[in-house]
């Protein structure tokens, strides 16, 4: 048995929260899996969260994601008994009053558990119990109603006392070791609590430079953010790619991009679409960028083996969900037919949108106007585009196919 | 009514009746002759867009003819001279005159006369010698030059067939000065497997005499070939010059570019030392092998043209013939069938049809594989109402999936044409499969339009459909009077589409408006007819043809 739990759940707590860097997710996934089937409640509540989705625990373990499962190991979790699971289940949306009423402990011997545990230096419960008083938890906790008040100045009073407990109990699971516990206390720094506590956006800076210097990968991507805002870019290229070598999938795209541009480190393709690829491979949200940049690589066959298909594929998926469309290369592939059906009314679409000095576009304008490929045939405009395209030998075979006459007018030659 | 394949020729000065006119314009008007000369000249030249029909190298050397305008004036001169010693000799007094004022000039008088003549004579042999006796012509010697074998070379009509058929598949332009991909024709013809170096010359002399100043400007473009031999051609300007540079960098990048009588031009034409020379070839074939390199990278680039689709919905342009065979192969180790799918970025040609798609559920050697090919609907994007489908072998499909990776499509004889059918297709009855082309193909939606009337010869590019109409119900029962609308592919002009139509002659449907659509297929060009009784059903096909509202293709009959 460990000093706070099951010694298969404390071995799962440190791969999965405390020891990031080690990259022993899965391992403490199976653990906590193991303790499940033996029964152990705490298992069960910390297996929940596993299953709720990457925000739960950190996004480089990629865990499989099933909500249902994960509501039905929360009561089970409830109902047997576990303390932390009491109070967890307060913030996943299982609790109601059927299960109030079923659950062995009340929510009130379920925090005095887990403070008892807290104030001997767990870290988890440490976070638990910030985060008890950081969601608001504690009136329901201590069954406390606007009846127990005497004015609203008491209540104001009572509740700006109890989340502001949340600072020091966060921060402690923080310097404990437990990375995630950092996110609340940088939003409660950033956002305060309204009409309680005032925000103080500087202090969250300094909750992401403790975690950076602490090591935690997502804190090197969250300060790396910070120092991108500031225009520190130089510094949040080093943060990212820092990141992204412990495993921190958010910040694959701004690794792969910093190599893409030589943004401290020299220019290195098949780095940058090495790191794109790992980005769309994993869970998280923002894949549009990654996916742009990537079929872009494709494209023009940086870093990887050109494939117009797998260009094409990537950038209009990127486009389609909610992504700035690569105007150049997706009006290109229409053009050419590359790695889809050739359609110039298409083409023309992205590449008449194209307005800053792209050659490559106005070469493909130049020649849809000049023969009246996907728009009525204009050769002057056309001519107009091929000459603002440069200087390249295409372009040169193109022109040479038209003359000016006495008149002015652009003809066919 | 004629087709657009048979549409009659336009009409132009042939040789000799061109040189015919110019002399009797010359000899009626004049020096006023030469504008009306250089308007025959320019409209013979738009009368055969496609280059001149007699070729361009007997073209080249009858154009020495102006030869003669040299070798009269040389004549002349000559001429003149003689008789103004022959007039000075009958005068005496006059004679000691000028023997007194010329001293020795006065005898080189008739020396200089008869050189001139005889540098007429010359001029006037060469000139008609070129123009009336191709063998011996100075251009068919230049070509018999650069074979390996100039002794054992074909006649000259098959030196110049050969040199004209490159110019007019490859040619690009630049003044007089042709590059194809074989050939250069410019004064003098060059081989461009042998040419070593391109060199520019561009010299501007000026000369005073008394109070005029006479300036002269020498564009010319030097090749010199692997024997360090040179052929030269002069171009008009600077501009030509730079383009004739740039034209032959891309046909032979390997060969070493510069000024003349630059030290590399020195260095090449002068390389007497075999151990020179070898050095000069071996740099050469490293650079002609580096060029080789990039253009084998870029060829592989333009052959990534399709989409291939795999089992388990991923997709690369990237299709070896490893990938073909091993997903054919693949159901032999999974124990199922595998499917697979093929989409060209641009739709392929063959058979009479054009095809969007391939779609194939390989079997392996246990199963048949089905292969079934979509035809193009007309529309990206749109899918096609037709396709041909076949059970075959492993084998037979491999082979098939690489003809289609080529562009090329099997013999549809044993395979059974299907249509749509909602989500799924059925078997095309019997009655509408007749043939291998059963209904005319719509237009396409991006090549350009244009039009040519029968009264106007030339094709519009620019015109509106108020044109068209008018143009429509200006037909009359005339043998001139058709109006055509016609499609290109403006990436191979070879491809095209179009609908025309005119009033039938005679027959028992004289009156009646013919309307036919055209287009281009792998045996030749493809016609479907169709008689209407009224101009407005004429229009409306015109109309739908137009602005691609789905022409109704069902009354169409091929011819």
């Amino acid at each position: 048995m460990g000093r706070f739990f099951s010694d298969p759940v404390e071995r799962a707590l440190k791969y999965i929260y405390y020891d990031l860097r080690s990259r022993r997710g899965q391992e403490g996934l199976q653990l906590l899996q193991q303790a499940v089937q033996e029964g152990d409640a705490d298992a069960c509540c910390l297996l929940a969260r596993c299953l709720y989705g990457p925000e739960y625990t950190w996004p480089g373990h990629n865990f499989p994601v099933d909500e249902q499962m994960g509501d039905e190991l929360m009561r089970r979790s409830v109902l047997e008994g576990s303390a932390i699971g009491t109070l967890l289940s307060l913030r996943c949306g299982v609790m109601n009053r059927k299960l109030a009423q079923a659950m062995p402990l009340s929510f009130q011997e379920a925090f005095d558990t887990v403070l008892d545990k807290a104030e001997h230096g767990e870290p988890l419960c440490q976070m638990i119990i910030g985060n008890s008083y950081y969601w608001g938890d504690f009136p329901e906790i201590q069954g406390k109603t606007r009846e127990d008040f005497d004015s609203d100045d008491a209540v104001q009073s009572y509740l700006r006392e109890n989340y502001a407990k949340c600072e020091d109990w966060l921060w402690r699971s923080l310097r404990s070791g437990i990375s995630t516990g950092g996110v609340n206390l940088a939003n409660f720094y950033r956002e305060g609590k309204a009409g309680l506590i005032s925000p103080r956006p500087e202090k969250a800076i300094e909750v992401y430079r403790y975690g950076a210097e602490k090591g935690y990968p997502s804190y090197f991507f969250y300060y790396a953010n910070e120092l991108y805002d500031q225009g520190n870019k130089g510094e949040a290229f080093d943060f990212y790619r820092r990141a992204a070598e412990a495993g921190e999938p958010r910040a694959f795209f701004w690794a792969g991009y910093s190599y893409e541009l030589g943004e401290g480190v020299p220019k290195d393709n098949a780095r940058a679409a090495q790191y794109y690829h790992q980005a769309l491979s994993a869970p998280i949200q923002e894949k549009v960028n990654p996916a742009n940049r990537m079929g872009m690589c494709y494209y023009d066959g940086r870093g990887v083996e050109r494939d117009y298909a797998k260009a094409f594929q990537l950038l209009k998926w990127a486009e389609d969900h909610g992504g700035p469309a690569m105007l150049y290369y997706l009006g290109a592939c229409y053009a050419n037919g590359q790695g889809t059906q050739q359609d110039y009314a298409k083409a023309f679409a992205y590449l008449e949108k194209v307005n800053w000095d792209c050659p490559h576009a106005f070469y493909l304008l130049g020649k849809m106007y000049c023969n009246g490929l996907g728009v009525p045939e204009d050769i002057a405009k056309g001519v107009e585009y091929l000459q603002k395209a440069g200087d390249y030998v295409e372009v040169k075979e193109e022109l040479r196919h038209y003359k000016k006459t006495l008149f002015g007018k652009w003809v066919r030659r | 009514m004629e087709s657009k394949g048979t549409s009659k020729k336009r009409f132009y000065l042939k040789w000799p009746w061109n040189v015919v006119t110019y002399i009797v314009l010359v000899a009626v008007l004049r020096i006023f002759a030469i504008p009306i000369i250089l308007l025959i000249m320019w409209w013979n030249k738009r009368q055969q867009p496609d280059g001149p029909e007699e070729g361009y190298c007997l073209q080249r050397t009858r154009g020495r003819l102006t030869g003669l305008i040299w070798a009269a004036l040389f004549l002349a001169g000559g001429g003149l001279a003689i008789w103004f010693f022959m007039t000075a000799q009958s005068m005496p007094y006059e004679a000691e005159r000028l023997k007194e004022e010329l001293s020795f000039g006065y005898y080189v008088i008739p020396v200089a006369g008869a050189a001139a003549i005889l540098v007429g004579v010359f001029l006037a042999y060469r000139s008609l010698l070129d123009a009336l006796v191709p063998e011996k012509s100075a251009l068919a010697q230049s070509i018999r030059n650069q074979l390996p074998y100039p002794d054992e070379a074909p006649p000259v009509k098959e030196l110049f067939a050969m040199v004209d058929r490159d110019l007019k598949a490859n040619g690009l332009w630049c003044g007089k000065l042709g590059v194809g991909k074989e050939w250069v024709l410019g004064d003098e013809v060059s081989s461009i497997p042998r040419i070593r170096g391109v060199f520019s010359r561009e010299e501007h002399r000026t000369r005073r005499a008394g109070k005029r100043t006479q300036a002269v400007h020498i564009y010319e473009i030097w090749i010199v070939d692997d024997r360090r031999e040179r052929q030269v051609t002069t171009l008009k300007s600077r501009k030509e010059l730079e383009e004739a540079m740039d034209c032959l960098r891309r046909r032979a990048p390997a060969a070493l570019f510069g000024v003349y009588d630059s030290k590399e031009y020195q260095d090449l034409v002068y390389a007497k030392e075999e151990e020179q020379q070898y050095a000069q070839e071996r740099a050469y074939r490293q650079r002609k092998t580096q060029f080789e390199e990039q253009e084998r990278k870029e060829q592989e680039r333009l052959a990534q043209n399709q989409v291939l689709t795999l089992p388990d919905g991923s997709v690369t342009s990237r299709i070896t013939w490893d990938t073909i065979h091993e997903l054919l192969r693949r159901p032999d180790q999974v124990g199922q069938t595998v499917p697979l799918q093929l989409v060209p970025g641009v739709p392929i040609q063959g058979q009479g049809h054009t095809f969007s798609r391939l779609v194939g559920l390989a079997g392996g050697g246990a199963q048949p594989t089905r292969i079934l090919m979509e035809e193009y609907s007309g529309t990206p994007g749109v899918p096609g109402q037709y396709a041909w489908t076949r059970d075959m072998s492993a084998g037979e499909a491999e082979e098939v999936l690489r003809g289609w990776l080529r562009g090329e499509i099997p013999d549809l004889k044993n395979w059974t044409h299907m249509e749509r059918s909602g989500r799924t297709w059925q078997q095309v009855l019997e009655h509408r499969s007749r043939g291998p082309a059963p209904t005319p193909p719509q237009p396409h939606r991006d090549w350009p339009w244009r039009m040519t009337a029968g009264r106007d010869p030339g094709s519009a590019p620019d015109f509106s459909w108020n044109d068209l109409e008018k143009g429509l119900r200006a037909l009359r029962q005339e043998e001139d009077s058709y109006l055509v609308l016609e499609q290109r592919d403006p990436q191979n002009p070879e491809r095209f589409w179009f609908i025309q139509s005119a009033m039938a002659l005679e027959g028992p449907q004289a009156g009646m408006y013919a309307v036919e659509i055209g287009c281009s297929g792998p045996d030749g060009p493809l016609l479907w007819e169709r008689m209407v009784p009224d101009v407005r059903d004429v229009i409306e096909c015109f109309s739908d043809a137009y602005y691609h509202r789905g022409l109704d293709v069902s009354g169409f009959q091929e011819i």
